[in-house]
């Protein structure tokens, strides 16, 4: 039982139920031992063990975690009897728990060579069930240890980023300034020839593409802290499709539902979001499409949405679209979910993504509503 | 000023950028002095008067908001335009309360530059 101490891994903590299950078994002499583990977010059963009889051919499938063992959990005392039900028989259950948590249930049945359990097995039982419990509980603290570490990483390693893009980006800002300002005097003072001035005018155009780039990478360098108030995500929506261009082969269709709540955002940041996932529609129907905007509301959340007809994301890239870098157009760096997702963040918010290949994609923004607009 | 012409100081440590601003004020009917730096820029003030100042804010010494409040405190400057790469620094606020125009960015609208340059050095 050492182990239960010393663990990392969901696999170990299973090899640890496991045998706790097993020397349950042992000692109490039952027929048949399980333990059932509720999961983390309380709704149903997370881990199931057994020893001795298979369950699903002689007792029938896994439980729910509702019935005997919400029993116990519920109760949150051991539960001692004697029935007459088939494969059940005689009965002893204990919750496992640390302090007054509960984590689930461990339960025997059917006594051998004896017709009930006794105190001695339920004291044995709650014993077992407690080195259950911590191995559970250092099993769930280790991992979200794992978690805040990942995030920390994450973190940092946006910050390094963003310090990297900003240096770049700034200092880009210089070079394009001179090389606009000698395209605007080569304007001035050459004579209107058709190609110089066509020349010129792409020079003047890429400088102002570049600057665009620059701009993109110096907002993902600073995320400014938003600044909060209520807002109405229909009209920052409105907003950010004036700002769109949107090609002749690409319909807009608008699903604005005007009588959802206000919400507590940072309008400006919250545009760039929608701006973003606006783009992004464009960019992903080459061949034209339709882009359907939509707002609506549910029971705790507000939320604006934007689906599109275009080429979709396989599920392979959908975990990665969110990291900084990663891109699949032939143009851009890849920081603009990146950044709506630092944005959403930070404005108490959350992005959602749904996408088949071939059929489109819809991202969506989520926020809570504002408590007191 | 025998030409009779508007006086512009161009302050910038971009040998590029400077250098393109005066071909186009130049070419503007202004007359136009250089400062690669903000002392410079500040000795050159003393020893005449500019009707415009067209100022980097980045520069490496005195940088450009030093420069500008070291002019006012000796009367040198009338009229000073501030520009900048990063539009986003803390120092653009305090160049904009100095100077009272708005911080120009980079890369900069040279319609813009040369209308403010026309109105900043009307009487």
């Amino acid at each position: 039982m050492q182990a239960s101490l010393a663990l990392t891994t969901e696999a170990s903590l299973e090899r640890v139920l496991q045998k706790i299950t097993e020397v349950a078994r042992d000692t109490l002499r039952a027929r048949y031992v399980a333990l059932g583990v509720i999961d983390e977010s309380g709704t149903g059963l997370g881990q199931f063990l057994t020893a001795g009889t298979a369950e699903a051919t002689e007792i029938g499938p896994a439980p729910t975690g509702k019935d005997v063992l919400d029993l116990l959990i519920t109760e949150r005392r051991p539960l001692r009897l004697r029935t007459r039900a088939p494969h059940l028989g005689s009965f002893l259950g204990v919750p496992i728990m640390v302090r007054d948590r509960a984590y689930g249930s461990l339960y025997a049945t059917e006594k051998q060579e004896a017709e009930e359990f006794s105190e001695t097995d339920e004291l044995l039982a709650v014993v077992l069930a407690s080195q259950a419990a911590i191995a559970i509980e250092n099993a769930r603290a280790a991992q979200a240890l794992r978690e805040a570490q990942e995030e920390l990483v994450r973190k940092e390693k946006l910050a390094m980023l963003g310090q990297l893009a900003g240096g770049v980006g700034h200092e880009l800002r210089n070079p394009l300034g001179v090389i606009r300002n000698s395209v605007y005097y080569l304007n001035m003072i050459l004579p209107p020839d058709e190609k110089i001035r066509k020349h010129l005018g792409i020079l003047d155009r890429e400088v102002a593409n570049s600057d665009r780039i620059v701009t993109e990478l110096l907002d993902f360098a600073r995320v400014k802290a938003p600044v909060r108030e209520a807002a109405s995500l229909v009209s920052i929506v409105r907003a950010a499709l004036e700002r769109l261009s949107v090609p002749e082969s690409v319909t807009v269709q608008l699903e604005l539902d005007e009588s959802i709540p206000a919400v507590l955002v940072d309008a400006q940041q919250v545009g760039q979001i929608a701006l973003n996932f606006l783009q992004n529609a464009v960019q992903a129907m080459p061949d034209g499409g339709r882009v359907t905007v939509s707002t609506g509301a549910d029971r705790e959340s507000v939320f604006a949405a934007v689906a599109d007809t275009g080429v979709g994301i396989p599920p392979g890239n959908l975990a990665k679209i969110f990291q900084p870098l990663f891109t699949t157009k032939a143009k851009g760096i890849g920081l603009g979910l990146a950044l709506a997702r630092e944005l959403a963040e930070a404005n108490g918010g959350r992005i959602t993504v749904e996408s088949t290949v071939g059929r489109g994609s819809r991202f969506a923004v989520h926020f809570e509503k504002a408590a007191h607009a | 000023m025998p030409s009779g012409r508007k006086t512009i100081l161009v302050v910038d440590d971009d040998l590029g950028m400077a250098d393109t601003l005066t071909d186009i004020l130049q070419a503007n009917q202004y007359e136009v002095a250089i400062a690669h730096s903000g002392e410079t820029a500040v000795s050159m003030a003393r020893r005449r008067a500019y009707d415009l100042v067209l100022m980097d804010i980045q520069m490496p010494g005195l940088n450009g908001v030093q420069a500008l409040t070291a002019m006012k405190a000796e009367g040198l400057a009338k009229r000073v335009i501030m520009m900048t790469a990063h539009t986003r620094d803390e120092l653009v606020k305090e160049a904009e309360k100095q100077s009272g125009f708005p911080v120009l960015a980079k890369p900069l609208d040279l319609e813009r530059v040369l209308s403010l340059a026309s109105s900043a050095t009307s009487p």
